[in-house]
């Protein structure tokens, strides 16, 4: 079974089917800060601007299992560098499995749950802390897989998430390949 | 290239980011049952860059020319033995350059003049012996200095003498710019100083702030700010002042100021607290001190 699963994946994954350009999509991830060592999860939506730019509004939550209980809730800019898309005279299409790089800039606002004070005396209780970060997702016309490393400017702490995308309104017509 | 770019971005952002400070409360730091050290100055000051040590031996070996770029014309017929007769080659001088806030903050310096803020382009600090006899200059002489500029030069900069009282340095006094050589010229890259005194010797201008001024009071549970050496370096106006007391000198309201307070255990375990923020009125500052290494501090002191 396993085996079966695994070869539709990869078979997802091989063939470069075109479709119009992706509509909204939400996401959930898991999430991992590596110098506090905490991990929790994300949920996010992703509205297409441009067929290069996406505005990623998200929430995410590290439970009180770590150390530091906490809540973000922000908004990020992203912009394709590798772009998934091609261009078929005036039309733009998507090909989902073609890897898309992107770069990402936002501002978080974060309330410590469990706050005290602690050897960074730039945070208190509640922060709205600017970041930057590098990502990549690839994947079929409906879900995708995406792996993202942030950095926190202001705390000077980096995060990874790693996390699946679902495209419930992309259109399911595959467009011709040929020139 | 660009995939090269992207990794490099990356790494950047792993090598950056490797702060834990979040993860250490300062319920868990153990401050209170420690022992400060009465001095934790003397302890800044051996954490410092030492000054160098040059022989003069002969016309040829001039300029001197420090590690940050300071030259110096030095000859020993300006020179004068404690005895009043004139040095002769070779001679030993000392010079310390302190361009960097860091440096500044090491050697415990404020830029003050008459308790009035200072904008500085630097400081050095020389000394001349022969045969271990301290030397001075004459009164008449053709000394001269060049002081890189580390930023654009000012023309409104100024020569200003270090006075020292008890080893520590407490004043700046403007150079006499009666005479007939003015004691600094601002050049393309820098400035000429043509000091009449050896020592602390500075370049600076006093500040143009229009802002009215107000006094920084500070506060701390423990240990008590006597055993706290506080800082405030002004990045926009260049300007370094050391706390004495738990209230700092005058400062503009609205200029923004690094705050940077160190104290020492007598077990040699460095505590710090640092914060940036704009001088409000009659501004309260409650110093919160975290662990840290000396290591980790002298970084941070690098970025002022």
């Amino acid at each position: 079974m396993i085996k079966i699963n695994l070869t539709a994946v990869i078979l997802l994954l091989v063939s470069s089917a075109l479709y119009a350009q992706d509509k909204i999509a939400f996401g959930l991830s898991g999430i991992y800060n590596f110098p506090l060592q905490t991990a929790g999860g994300g949920f996010r939506i992703q509205i297409p601007v441009s067929d290069k730019m996406f505005l990623v509004p998200q929430v995410k939550y590290m439970p009180g299992f770590n150390t530091i209980e906490e809540v973000f809730g922000g908004v990020n800019l992203h912009y394709n560098i590798l772009s998934n898309t091609v261009s078929r005279g005036t039309k733009k299409l998507v090909v989902p499995n073609r890897p898309a790089l992107y770069v990402a800039a936002g501002v978080q606002y974060n309330k410590w749950l469990n706050y005290e004070p602690s050897a960074n005396s730039k945070v208190k209780a509640s922060n709205v802390i600017p970041e930057i970060g590098l990502g990549i997702s690839a994947g079929t016309n409906f879900i995708r897989l995406f792996v993202e490393v942030k950095y926190n400017i202001l705390w000077q702490e980096s995060y990874g998430e790693i996390g699946v995308l679902f495209f419930p309104f992309n259109s399911r017509i595959r467009k011709n390949n040929c020139p | 290239m660009k995939n090269l770019l992207l990794l490099a971005l990356s790494i950047l952002l792993f090598a950056l980011a490797c702060s834990k400070d979040r993860g250490i409360f300062l319920k868990n730091s153990g401050i209170k049952e420690k022992k400060f050290t009465e001095a934790p100055g003397e302890k800044l000051k051996e954490a410092a860059t030492p000054p160098e040590k040059k022989t003069i031996a002969s016309d040829d070996d001039l300029p001197i020319v420090g590690k940050q770029g300071t030259e110096l014309w030095l000859e020993p017929e300006d020179l004068l033995l404690p005895d009043g007769t004139r040095a002769t080659y070779p001679i030993q001088v000392e010079i310390l350059e302190v361009y960097k806030p860091k440096d500044m903050i090491l050697n415990r310096i404020s830029t003050l003049s008459f308790r009035r803020m200072l904008s500085t382009a630097g400081q050095v600090n020389i000394t001349a012996s022969k045969d271990g006899k301290p030397l001075t200059l004459s009164k008449n002489n053709s000394t001269s200095i060049n002081f890189p500029a580390t930023s654009k030069v000012d023309h409104e900069m100024a020569l200003f003498y270090g006075v020292e009282e008890n080893g520590s340095l407490n004043n700046w006094v403007g150079a006499d710019t009666t005479t007939k050589t003015p004691p600094l010229l601002p050049s393309r890259d820098g400035y000429s100083a043509f000091p009449s005194q050896l020592g602390w010797i500075n370049v600076d201008k006093f500040i143009n702030s229009v802002e009215p001024i107000t006094a920084i009071t500070f506060q701390s549970e423990y240990p008590t700010i006597d055993k706290i050496e506080i800082y405030l370096y002004f990045p926009d106006l260049k300007s370094v002042m050391r706390i004495y007391g738990d209230k700092s000198g005058l400062v503009p309201i609205g200029s923004k100021v690094k705050l940077i307070a160190i104290s020492i255990t007598d077990k040699d375990e460095w505590y710090s607290f640092s914060l940036e923020t704009t001088v409000q009125d009659k501004q309260k500052i409650d110093i919160k001190l975290a662990p840290t290494t000396k290591e980790d501090l002298m970084k941070y002191l690098d970025t002022l």
